[in-house]
Order: structure tokens, then C-alpha cells, then sequence
């Protein structure tokens, strides 16, 4: 899910970086805008920042490719605005350390997972308008789909749109859509997942919800 | 546990940090001259092999321009022969559904063959993560902390 150095045009590379800051910008300005406590949106933040960190660590083979959890859309039920920042700050602490993604693509990295966290966010608080036990589970399911699913389209609607004209582009494009197909049983679960921990949340501490 | 989910969540965090095996998802390109050709291996960092991948070479001369095309085989593995007279700097990218890396090819007899990219061990990848982890739950314990202290007050 990670698109490494060296993929990517340097034209591609820089609107990224242009997209993030204005969405980075745009959030913290949104986020400020509540009535919550900024120590408990950092608080937060710092927390699912370590979690999605973390989770790029489990390697799930799926053949033809492997795949990890991307946690997008449990950052967004959690963190709202603030998931973009903390997902851009995700990134690059994996970039830095274990190499996974780039300094070059870090802006279309934080654009593809962190545009699916906030897009997830909007889906689960649309179909959270119900009360209840069941509409939580609902909308925590569509938002852990929607995070990993959109994820994907994003980062390989980029890369086909960007396969070089040099190399086979019909063997590339079905290698994408591979890896794109792999993420669907990885989407199912993180569906699950999300709606498991979302109902978890309202039961203990709903005000953790956004 | 049930009073406080940040704290579930950060056990949660540190479990998972200990249990979860250390694989990771980029690539791994290395490269070996054996005689008079350069061969390159490449895998995704958990040691699968970069089977057919797409291999493009690009020569120190014209470093825009592909000079050898080809696709890796069941073995993430591929060679050529360069044209020693054409450069002695190849630059040669090896890519799968957007994963993959580039890594650059000295055939001056002076350099040393250690293409070995760095490659940390389970033990220093635990330990980094550690820390980062640390400075991430750090950074929320001083906010959760700063903001007792000012209930406290009022």
C-alpha cells in the first residue's frame, strides 16, 4: 500500500506534497474549530498514531502479494479531522525506519490513506445518525471497509495512471489489480474490526467516538 | 479496564508490538558482478522473492533513457551483460504493482561490491519501534497529564 521512492514522476510527487499541506492545513483549522480540548485531540492522536505505526508490521500473505492492516478507518471513527495529521505522521515514521513508502511519495502516501480515513469518517457518521448498538456496528463495518477499499483505489488508480511508458504496462496493470484484489478479505476484516472496536467504544466511552 | 480506553488501547498497542511477527513490505534489490555480468536479486523484505517483476536498466551515460528491459524470474532474480565501454555506472529499477527499488551498479574496479543494502536485524527493528512507540504514547501521556493538572486547578 505503500508507494516507495523512484515510482512515481517528480510532477506527481509534488502535488502530493501540495494536496497534504493544504489538507494538513485544513484539518488542523477544522480540528481547532471544536469545543474539544486540544490536549485530549494530541492525546488521542499521539495513541492511533503508534497503533497505525505499529500495524505496518504484520505482513499478511495473500497471495500473490502480502498485505497489512491500514487501520484508516478506525483513525478516522477515533480522530476525526486530526487522522490526516497523525496518519502523514505514521508515514513518515515509517519511512524513516523501516522504509516502507518514501520521503518522495510521502504526500501522495498521506493523500491515498489519509484522504480514505476522512472520507470513512464521513460514511460512518452518515449512517451513524440511528441510535443504537446496531447502527454502530453498521457504520463501524462500512468505515473499516471503506478505509482499506478506498485506500486502495486511491493508490492504484496513481499507479496505473503513472506506469511508466518503458515498461509492460499490461503486465503491471495486473499486477496492481492483484494486489488491489488481495485487499478485499484485509477490508472484510478490518470491517470487522472496526466495528467491534467502535461498539466497544460506545459501550465504555462513547465521547471517544467523533 | 473498562473505565479508561486509552490505556486498553495502549496495551493493546504494546501486545501487538510483542506478538506481531516483524515482517515488512519493501522491496530488497541486491546486485553481484559474475564475470562478465551483473546479477540482481530481488525480494520483498520478508524474504518472498520478486518473481516476475519488471526489471529496467538505465545506463550512467543516458540515465533517462531504458538501455535493457526485462522481468525477473521465479527467483526474483535477473541478469545482464553492460556494455562497459558505454558506462561503467548502471542504474537498474526493479518494480511489481508499484513496489520495488532502484539501486545503482559501479563496475569501477575500485568499488567495493557491498550492494548489501542495510538491513536491520528483528532485535534493532523491535528497539526502533519501541522508541518511536514510546515517543508517540509519550507525547499523550504529557497532554493527558497536562490537562489532569489543569482539572485539578479549576
Amino acid at each position: 500500500m505503500h508507494i516507495p521512492d523512484g515510482m512515481l514522476p517528480g510532477e506527481i510527487c509534488a502535488a502530493g506534497y501540495a494536496g497534504t499541506a493544504v489538507l494538513t492545513w485544513f484539518c488542523i483549522k477544522k480540528a481547532r474549530s471544536t469545543n474539544e480540548d486540544s490536549t485530549i485531540i494530541v492525546s488521542r492522536a499521539s495513541v492511533m498514531a503508534a497503533a497505525f505505526f505499529v500495524v505496518s508490521w504484520v505482513h499478511i500473505p495473500l497471495p500473490p502479494v502480502s498485505v497489512h492492516p491500514i487501520l484508516a478507518g478506525l483513525m478516522g471513527i477515533i480522530l476525526g479531522w486530526i487522522s490526516f495529521p497523525a496518519i502523514l505522521v505514521g508515514l513518515f515514521f515509517q519511512a524513516a525506519m523501516f522504509g516502507h513508502g518514501g520521503f518522495t511519495t510521502l504526500g501522495v502516501n498521506a493523500l491515498s490513506m489519509g484522504g480514505a480515513a476522512l472520507l470513512a469518517w464521513a460514511m460512518y457518521r452518515l449512517l451513524r445518525r440511528k441510535q443504537g448498538e446496531r447502527a454502530i456496528l453498521i457504520s463501524g463495518f462500512v468505515a473499516g471497509f471503506a478505509g482499506v477499499s478506498l485506500a486502495v483505489i486511491f493508490t492504484g488508480s496513481v499507479l496505473i495512471l503513472t506506469i511508466p511508458a518503458y515498461i509492460d504496462s499490461g503486465t503491471e496493470l495486473s499486477a496492481i489489480l492483484a494486489m488491489a484484489a488481495a485487499h478485499l478479505p484485509l477490508a472484510l476484516a478490518e470491517g470487522v474490526f472496526t466495528a467491534l472496536v467502535a461498539r466497544f467504544l460506545l459501550r465504555v466511552k462513547p465521547d471517544m467516538l467523533l | 479496564m473498562y473505565s479508561n480506553p486509552v490505556k486498553s488501547l495502549l496495551l493493546a498497542a504494546v501486545l501487538f508490538l510483542i506478538t506481531a511477527p516483524v515482517f515488512g513490505h519493501g522491496a530488497r534489490v541486491t546486485w553481484e558482478i559474475l564475470g562478465d555480468s551483473v546479477h540482481i536479486s530481488a525480494s520483498f523484505d520478508d524474504g518472498q522473492p520478486m518473481d516476475s517483476a519488471q526489471v529496467t536498466v538505465f545506463s550512467g551515460a543516458a540515465p533517462t533513457v531504458p538501455y535493457i528491459l526485462g522481468i525477473t524470474d521465479d527467483y526474483g532474480e535477473f541478469a545482464f551483460v553492460p556494455d562497459r565501454e558505454e558506462s561503467l555506472n548502471w542504474d537498474v529499477q526493479v518494480r511489481k504493482a508499484g513496489h520495488g527499488n532502484i539501486v545503482h551498479v559501479s563496475l569501477a574496479e575500485d568499488s567495493i561490491a557491498d550492494n548489501e543494502q542495510d538491513r536491520f536485524t528483528t532485535l534493532q527493528l523491535v528497539l526502533m519501534s519501541v522508541c518511536v512507540v514510546w515517543g508517540f504514547v509519550g507525547t499523550a501521556f504529557f497532554f493527558a497529564s497536562k490537562r489532569k493538572r489543569y482539572d485539578a486547578h479549576t
